[in-house]
Formats: C-alpha cells, structure tokens, sequence
C-alpha cells in the first residue's frame, strides 16, 4: 500500500470513530479537509441547515453517543461547513444583494445588477468587454455612480390633504411617453441577443418608452422601427464626407424618424484599452468571430448600406455643423455630449432643440466629472428654452428622480436595458424597465410627488460623502 | 314511385340529414388555431431565439371552468412543426435541426392532462414529447377572452438534455448553446 492510501484509510478510520467528534477541536486545521473527505457524502436530510432547525453536526457525529454529541455540538461553530446552495444562509444574500445573482429566468431579478450577472453568464468575453469598458481607469464611469450617491433624497411624509394618483408621463419634443426613461443608443445589439435592436424596441413599446437606435446598430432602421411600431430616435455619428451623411439622414427621415441626435463626444477619439486587451491577436479575424463579423464578402452594417456615391464637402466638426445638420431635414436636433452650460447655451445658438447630458456612459473622456453633477449648470444655462436629456450612470428608479429633480426632461439607460437583453432578450429589456420603474414609482410615493412636474430640487441635497457600497472587485455593480 | 312515396321518401331523407347534423354538432367540437412558438435560450456567445407557427388544437366542456373557457376544456394539444423553425441565422436554423432531427420526430407535442384555473388563466400539467422523450410538465397560461377567441399566453423553462436533445456545439466547442429554453407560446385560440 503507498503512503496516500495508507493516509486515506487512517483519515475514514479516524472519521468513522466516535472519539472522532471530541477530537474535533484538537485536530490541526489542516486535517480538516481530508477527514471531511473521507466521510461519505451526505444526503440533504443531514446537510447543515441554519435556518431551519437541522441539528448542524456532520453524518458521523450524529450517530456518535449523546456524550459525544453534546461535545462536538459545543464545537460545531468550529467545524467547515458545506451548505447546499438551496439553503443560502443570510450571509450569502447579503453578498448577492451587493454582487448582484445570476438569475436564471427574468422575474428572479430584484434589480439591474442581477441582470448584469446573467448577461456576463452568457455573452463572449468579447462582447462583455465591450459592454462593459470605460476609457482608462475607468474614472468617469465610477464618478458617474458617485454623482448619484453622493446626492440625497429629501422626502415628505405627510400633506394637507389626499394626494392620489401617479402620472409618469413626459412630453417631450412633441411627443408623449408614459415613462421619463428611455432607452440610450447602444451599437451592436445583435452581439448580445439574436433580438438585437427589435428586442428591446417591442420592450419599448410595451412601455411607450422613447428609444434611440445608434447608428452601428445590427438592424437597419426601418426594421427596429416595425418591432417598435412607430419611428423612434436616431443617433448618428457623423462621417467627414457630408453627402454620406445627407444620404443617411434622408434615409431615416423618409422612414418617419423624428428627431437625429448627434453624439459630439467622441469626436477626439476614445482610449478604450479593455476592448484592445479582448481583441489582441486575431482580432475578429478569429474563426469564431467571423462566424458574424464581415463573413459574408461585402459585408456592410445596416445603416452604412446604401450610402455609397459621390463624395461631397469635408466641413469642419464647429458650430455651424449643428446648423448644417439642422437644416439637412425636418427633424428635431439633439446634441448629445453637452456637459456645460457654456456648451448648451451655443447649442441652442445654433439650432439644437434639445440638449443631451452625457459623457456616453464613461466611454469617452476619462477624468470627466458625473453627468448628475453637470446637470444643473446646463439646466441653468437651458433657462427651459429646450428640453433636456441626462444619462450615464442610471441604475435606479431613484436615481432617475433625483435628475429629474435637478431640471432634467427625461433620463436614459444604456447598458442596464442591454443586460437585460443579454440574458433573456426582449423579456430582460421588460424587466428592467419594470424594476426601475417600480422604484421610481416608490420615490414618487416618498416624495408625495404625484407628477414629474412636482418633481422639484426641492426633493434633493447634497450629501457630505460619496457612498459606495456595491462591491467592484470585479467590475460588477458600476 | 307514386308522388306521395316520393314525398315520404324526401321527407325521410331530410329527416335523416337533420338528425346526422344534430348529432355532429351534439358533441364537442375540437377547435384548430394557429399560435406563435418562440424558443429562446443562451449559448456561450449571446442569446437565441427561434421561431415557429404550431397549431393549438382544443375541445371545450367536461371541465372546471377557466377564463375564457366556461364550460371548461375537455383536451388540448399543441403541436409544434419541428421544420418550420425560425432562426435569424441560417447557421443557427441548420445547426437546431441537426438537434431536433425532424425526419424522424417532426413535431413537438404537447398533451393537456389537467388544468387548474387561477385568477387570470390556468396552470396546465401534461406529457411534452420532443424527439422520442415525454416528460411530464406543468406551467402557467394566460387566458383572456377575446372577440376572436381566447387569447393564450405562457413560457414554460425546460432542460433540452432531460429529453435527450444534444445542445448544439458548434466549432470543436468555441461556441456551446447551453440547456436551458424556455419555450413560450402566444396566440388566439378559436372556440
């Protein structure tokens, strides 16, 4: 017999003795683990159970005499033990409820973050990098979360008489919808669910959530628009040859496109090193990845086909762009990216008829302060000339009140929503926008705030500490 | 023929015609519709959804009553044409079938047993057979009385591999579906 077997068998003997269970405490730690190895495996009826009453002593000291018991039960919170995870002991939710569950089907999710860990579950490493990157250290992503923490809530508990009812309804840009959060653009939807972009536009529409389509989406616009059922928002990101964007602004707007939101805020450029980390090498020149990207010859994305032609002016990316823009059709004018009041007072100068308040969720600039905290100095500026839009960093039903507080029109979600289609398609895309607005429903409530018109500065202040409480080890919960 | 046996005669026939009405339509009277499957579920890539037109074929009476459905159900059977899927993908379309093998199981059926109605609908337990495997399973359905029938609306999760059907596993394993679907169904039932 080798020396490992003959250790084995002194470990089940060890095991199998009563002496066993008053050995316990006098046993090294080490041990431990090769003795619990050796005990067969117990069933469910003689797991340990905290909660519900099961004596919590491992097979061998139950069957060991009553004098043997009552000794290894005064040790048992010494003992390692092995819990099943359908006996989740506190401890444990405490850990899910900051870590976020990988939920198995959408109605197991209590709130985003729990659909964050299920779209992680089941998307390629690549696509959730891309998901998931900010620029540098990610600065501007935690600074955005930080922005909303950092500002508190000031409810009202009682009124002077019955406040009964709850519109949630916005206008906005001649337009009505019945929530005041919408869903951003966020290109490449088909990377995260075959639904893609009409997946999260039927979700959409159940809600009569405003949309934006990003202009590298994976379905061209007059599909996303037939799922939604009416024409949504288009963002686009302008090319250099100005015919190409004529001819893409006049393919939208023939299809009903109401309004054009154009993000200025990448036009230097990002340092997006998670994306380069993900795609070293091949690339998406991989087999894998050219089972989707570019594998059929000629391959162009929906929104870039059919806008070959003849070249046309090069203008500079300046102010007068904006005008041009707005003069290229009859749609309403977004710019996305504003995040000063010096900015928004020139938009408006221009021809902009809304304003967006984003820093594209962290992507863009690193170092760049919360979009919450630039809200009120472009609200200023605005004086409610035009609407104006916020997102970046929007987790929560409270956290959407609390930029409505602050003077915003309506309050956008990107990577939330698009967790939720990674992990179960349109009906992820439902639940988050279910949970989200059952929380803002019960700031509403709070607040005594029976409308978004009643939702006021008045209802916020600014705390002294940015509070964090979600664990980021791993980059969840941002 | 006398006129008068001719006018027996004719009078018998329809008389006989009458009574063979009256019994075909003195029985329950299975009704056929057409209704939407989707089957969704998650690979190591992203997620899926395919779909498929089936048929929901029900009998009315001999049964608790459920919304929708007064006299009760007495059977129903949906059926799900295994080639008929779906997929937004030819790859994947190609690679479900090669799963499914429809030559040899073209349809995934599923068996009412019994029903228990809840406020809003039922939950309905019977026998799911995909490929030559049947399973007892029990889900929830939506029922809503419409003018065109009876709106029907349910999901109901499943391991593939608890009927014996290979998740498909594409590239030497670069891209693994995983078990778990969840079938959903969506439709108008006639009555």
């Amino acid at each position: 017999m080798d020396q490992g077997a003959s250790r084995r068998q002194f470990f089940k003997f060890l095991a199998a003795s009563p002496l066993a269970a008053l050995a316990y405490s006098a046993i090294p730690s080490g041990w431990l683990e090769p003795l619990e190895g050796a005990v067969p495996p117990a069933g469910p009826a003689t797991v340990p159970c905290i909660n519900c009453g099961a004596p919590a002593l491992p097979a061998t000291v139950a069957s060991a005499s009553s004098a043997s018991i009552a000794s290894a039960a005064r040790n048992a919170s010494t003992l390692p033990r092995r819990v099943t995870p359908q006996e989740l002991p506190p401890q444990e939710a405490q850990e899910e409820q900051l870590t976020g569950s990988a939920v198995s089907s959408p109605d197991e999710a209590i709130n985003v973050w729990d659909l964050e860990r299920a779209a992680h579950d089941n998307n390629l490493a690549q696509h959730w990098d891309y998901l998931h990157m900010g620029v540098d250290d990610y600065e501007t992503r935690v600074a955005n979360r930080e922005g909303f923490q950092r500002l508190m809530l000031r409810p009202r508990r009682l009124a002077s008489e019955a406040r009964t009812g709850q519109d949630t309804s916005i206008d906005i840009l001649g337009q009505q919808f019945d929530t005041p959060i919408f869903l951003c653009p966020v290109g490449s939807l088909g990377a995260y669910h075959t639904q893609a972009e009409a997946g999260a536009a039927r979700a959409a529409r159940a809600h009569n959530a405003m949309q934006m389509q990003s202009n590298v989406s994976t379905m061209g616009y007059e599909e996303i628009a037939e799922a939604r059922g009416t024409p949504h928002w288009f963002q686009i990101y302008t090319n250099p040859d100005w015919n190409r964007n004529q001819r893409l602004i006049d393919r939208v707007a023939a299809a009903g496109c109401p309004t054009l939101v154009w993000t200025i805020d990448l036009l230097g450029g990002s340092n997006r090193e998670l994306s380069r980390r993900s795609l070293y090498g091949e690339g998406t020149d991989s087999q894998l990845c050219q089972q989707c990207h570019n594998h059929v010859p000629g391959y162009q994305r929906p929104m870039a086909q059919g806008l070959d032609g003849p070249s046309g002016e090069r203008p500079p990316y300046t102010w007068d762009y904006v005008s041009r823009l707005k003069d290229a059709s009859e749609m309403s004018l977004v710019l996305k990216g504003i995040t000063t009041a010096e900015e928004a007072e020139l938009a408006i100068e221009h021809g902009a008829d809304a304003i967006h308040v984003s820093n594209h969720g962290g992507r863009a600039v690193n170092s760049m302060w919360a979009t919450i905290d630039a809200l009120p100095e472009v609200v200023q500026a605005v004086r409610g000339r035009v609407p104006v839009l916020i997102d970046s960093g929007i987790r929560r039903g409270s956290d959407v009140f609390k930029a409505l507080a602050l003077g915003a029109d309506a309050v956008g979600i990107g990577r939330p929503y698009v967790w939720g289609l990674g992990a179960f398609g349109e009906d992820g895309v439902n639940r988050v926008l279910d949970i989200m607005m059952a929380e803002f429903r019960m700031v509403m409530r709070q607040t005594l705030t029976r409308s978004i018109d009643e939702i006021t500065p008045r209802h916020v202040m600014e705390a002294r500490n940015p509070i964090m409480t979600r664990h980021n080890e791993f980059g969840f919960g941002l | 023929m006398t006129r008068t046996d001719m006018t027996l005669r004719c009078g018998w026939s329809v008389a006989v015609g009458l009574m063979g009405l009256v019994l075909v339509h003195s029985g329950p009277v299975a009704a056929q519709s057409a209704v939407d499957f989707t089957v969704s579920g998650n690979s190591t890539i992203r997620g899926w959804t395919c779909t498929v037109v089936g048929t929901a074929e029900v009998t009315e009476g001999s049964g608790p009553a459920a919304p929708g459905f007064d006299d009760g159900v007495q059977s129903a059977t949906l059926t799900v044409p295994v080639a008929n899927f779906e997929c937004p993908q030819d790859e994947m379309r190609e690679h479900l079938l090669e799963a499914m093998r429809p030559d040899e199981f073209p349809e995934i059926t599923f068996q009412l047993d019994g029903y228990e109605a809840t406020g809003q609908g039922a939950t309905a337990t019977g026998r799911l057979t995909i490929l030559d495997a049947t399973r007892e399973v029990s889900f929830p359905l939506m029922l809503a009385p419409t003018g065109a029938g009876v709106r029907i609306e349910g999901a109901l999760p499943l391991d593939m591999t608890d009927y014996g059907v290979e998740p498909p596993n594409v590239m030497l394993g670069l891209m693994v579906v995983r078990p778990a679907i969840r079938i959903e169904i969506s439709g108008i039932v006639a009555r």
